[in-house]
């Protein structure tokens, strides 16, 4: 079985849907011959002038990644209409950027990672809409089989086209996402809980969906009230229709103890959670929820919007609050910071919470899929 | 340009830049209904003169027997004129000397680029700036794009004004049935196997542009019908453009709808008539409106109506239609299921008159257009 893998979206800043591709292609290594794999980093109508900061992995065949993108085109044109076969002859061919292009002969896998541009439009751009709804409603047409992110993901699906995998027998898995950022060492919470200065900590794209205004009057409301008055650090790359929340950012800052520290590396983002108090998450909606696994996986108590992707991880792992009203996102995070024993016990349910999360367990499950569908 | 000597001031409707596509047969509808008006009524104080290098419209092939009405197929037929009506943004008959009024009903690049390529951004964009430079007085399809209008190209708000698109007596006095056929043999079918004959369903008549939102309209059809069960009405896409339609059927397909969904190409006016009596209610969750031609239709039929909550809706039905967010396909298929609550909306139509607002266009021309004779 040869598979393709779609990691077009790492070869620009990384957001969620990029930092999804890039961590099942290098679980797939781990799990599946090397040889049987292609990255695909030219995908469909999702072209890179410069693919070259995209996924590579050692060993693993990545046909693209030398032609140039009106080459790669071309080849996509080509293969739409049947006058040429996709490089290297895949049998599985696995989406991961919301687009649907046609495979050839191959069986295409698409993943739903979320439907927020029917579901929260709002948050989106209306671009973004037309594209997102034009390629899944051409996944119902193409893709062999679908794999949902999380059980969030999937109910959202039956919403917004109640029956349509009962009616056509399309095959689908849910695979929840796996860890991609692992401490080395666990920090250790009675330490945390001590420091006044272990910061509040959001890590997020700076878009609307994110919900990051509703923190922010949450936290000034936090910061009258709270004796400790810790920091609050936030971490993100600008996304879109983000001006206004910057402008809130900048102008708070001037008078709160907020650091915007933008798009950080891996190491940086480490060092973050290992000396964070705890992590907030006040989404209006997730598909998964990347960061809130990162923060468990270092112990962080997380204090989330009851989103339904939020819920999955368990009540015991989180604590939830509406950040929509400031008092009561201010209340929580006092109680938060106010009972150690309470926090320490959070802490551990937190790490055991994220325990069972692994991409290896992700891409086991996928390559099962995959055998189901030839 | 050389004086004229008629008492009456020549007024030259320049139809050069309608497009025979589906797409302009609303503004086709509107200037024939308009001129009608003006030949009937107003031709003993206006010359009215056309000019139309390419095939007579059929909307306007009724004018062709008016013996009030010159047309003229080049412009270098016409001779001297007293005031210039560009029918569709600018003229190629613009004359810095000679007042011109251009009507500019569509504002999809400043209210909704998105749903439009850059390119095709940039160049409405070029002809919009082209018209506002070459007019007198800007004639538009509502206050709304007035507005727009006078927003984002700073115009003087007297230099705008605004008509509705009132066109219901384009519809024959006659009535034809709706054929119920397995095998066509007209272009107008419905396919028995599709349909039943007096089944009810939404009418959705746009000609399919991504403004439309018909694969949004379709994805909340099909929650509309795991909600309504066996009485769900049925839905049919009419006036859509044959290459527009592609990918809505394919997204139909896809979803399974084949059974429950009916899309026709343009209709003539006998068969949309029939279409419109027989419909339950109109559905256009579009993003973006110009001609409201479709609402007032509605009205004519007596139809409820459920559309986007957008302001040149509001601005004609007021509270008398069902809104709904047209991004969510759930809050579509909230408003579908609610047909029943709509007031009906025939009283509304009489606050508008075609007689009035054709009036309003020669009180307009006749201020602006001094005879020179």
């Amino acid at each position: 079985m040869k598979i393709a893998i779609d990691v077009a979206q790492t070869c620009r800043a990384r957001a969620g849907c990029a930092w999804h591709a890039d961590s099942l292609a290098q679980a797939m290594a781990r799990v599946a011959d090397p040889a049987s794999l292609l990255l695909y980093h030219q995908f469909g109508l999702w072209l890179n002038p410069d693919p070259s900061p995209g996924t590579h992995i050692d060993s693993v065949a990545a046909p693209f990644l030398k032609m140039d993108y009106r080459q790669a085109e071309a080849l996509w044109q080509a293969v739409d209409s049947g006058k040429a076969q996709l490089p290297g002859q895949p049998d599985i061919v696995h989406s991961n950027s919301f687009l649907s292009p046609a495979v050839g002969t191959a069986k295409l896998v698409y993943t739903v990672h979320d439907l927020c541009f029917w579901t929260h439009p709002e948050h989106g751009t209306e671009r973004n809409r037309y594209l997102c709804q034009s390629q899944l409603l051409l996944a119902l047409e193409r893709a062999a089989g679908f794999h949902f992110i999380s059980q969030a993901s999937r109910d959202d699906f039956e919403a917004m086209l109640p029956g349509w995998l009962e009616e056509t027998g399309r095959p689908f898995l849910i695979a929840r996402s796996g860890l991609r950022l692992h401490p080395s060492a666990v920090p250790d919470p009675a330490q945390r809980f001590a420091d006044p200065n272990s910061p509040w900590l959001f890590v997020g794209t700076i878009e609307p969906r994110k919900n990051l205004s509703a923190l922010l009057d949450a936290y000034q409301r936090y910061y009258e009230l709270s004796a400790v008055k810790r920091p609050l650090e936030l971490i993100g790359a600008e996304g879109w229709r983000s001006q206004p929340i910057h402008q809130k950012i900048d102008q708070l800052a001037t008078r709160l103890p907020i650091r915007y520290l933008g798009r950080v590396d891996d190491d940086t983002l480490k060092a973050s959670y290992a000396r964070a108090f705890a992590h907030l998450s006040p989404s209006h909606h997730e598909g998964f929820g990347l960061t809130i696994l990162e923060a468990l996986a270092y112990s962080l108590p997380t204090l989330a919007s009851p989103n339904a992707a939020a819920r999955e991880f368990g009540a015991r792992a989180l604590s939830f609050t509406e950040f929509e009203h400031p008092q009561m996102a201010a209340d929580a995070m006092l109680a938060q910071e106010s009972d150690l024993a309470a926090y320490t016990r959070q802490a551990a349910q937190a790490r055991e919470s994220a325990a069972p999360y692994s991409w290896e367990n992700t891409a086991r499950a996928l390559l099962a899929f995959y055998e189901t569908l030839l | 340009m050389a004086e004229t000597s008629s008492k009456r001031p020549r007024v030259v409707f320049d139809l050069g830049r309608l497009a025979t596509s589906e797409r302009d047969a609303p503004l086709h509808a509107h200037h024939g209904e308009y001129l009608w008006h003006l030949a009937r009524h107003w031709t003993d104080r206006l010359e009215l003169l056309i000019l139309n290098s390419g095939e007579l419209f059929s909307e306007f092939a009724f004018l062709a027997e008016h013996p009030e009405i010159e047309f003229h197929p080049s412009a270098e037929s016409i001779g001297p004129f007293d005031l210039l009506y560009s029918a569709n943004g600018p003229s190629k008959l613009a004359d810095p000397s000679i007042p011109q009024i251009s009507y500019l009903p569509d504002t999809l690049h400043l209210e909704h680029p998105d749903s439009i390529s850059h390119e095709e951004i940039a160049e409405r964009e070029r002809l919009s700036r082209e018209t506002v430079a070459q007019s007198s007085l800007i004639h538009t399809s509502s206050k709304h794009a007035s507005q727009i209008l006078a927003t984002h190209y700073g115009i003087q708000p007297e230099t705008l004004f605004h008509t509705y698109f009132i066109c219901h007596s384009r519809f024959p006095s006659e009535d034809i049935q709706l054929q119920f056929d397995a095998s066509p043999t007209s272009s107008f079918f419905v396919p028995t196997s599709t349909f039943r004959k007096g089944r009810p369903y939404f009418l959705t008549p746009a000609n399919g542009e991504r403004r439309d939102n018909h694969k949004a309209l379709l994805v909340a059809y099909r929650q509309y019908r795991a909600n309504a069960g066996p009485d769900a009405l049925a839905l049919v896409f009419a006036n859509l453009d044959p290459e527009l339609a592609k990918p809505i059927r394919q997204a139909r397909n896809a979803l399974k709808l084949q059974d429950h969904v009916l899309l026709l190409d343009p209709l003539s006016p006998a068969e949309q008539k029939a279409l419109w009596q027989s419909s339950s209610a109109i559905l256009l969750p579009s993003v973006q409106h110009n001609s409201l031609l479709p609402f007032f239709d509605a009205m004519h039929f007596e139809k409820p109506i459920i559309a986007s909550q957008l302001a040149p809706i509001d601005e004609i039905l007021a509270d008398q239609y069902i809104p709904c967010d047209p991004r969510q396909p759930q809050d579509i298929a909230r408003a579908m299921a609610e047909p029943g609550k709509t007031p009906p909306t025939a009283k509304l139509l009489a606050s508008f008159d075609l007689a009035d607002e054709a009036n309003e266009l020669a009180k307009r021309i006749l201020k602006l257009a001094k005879p020179a004779g």
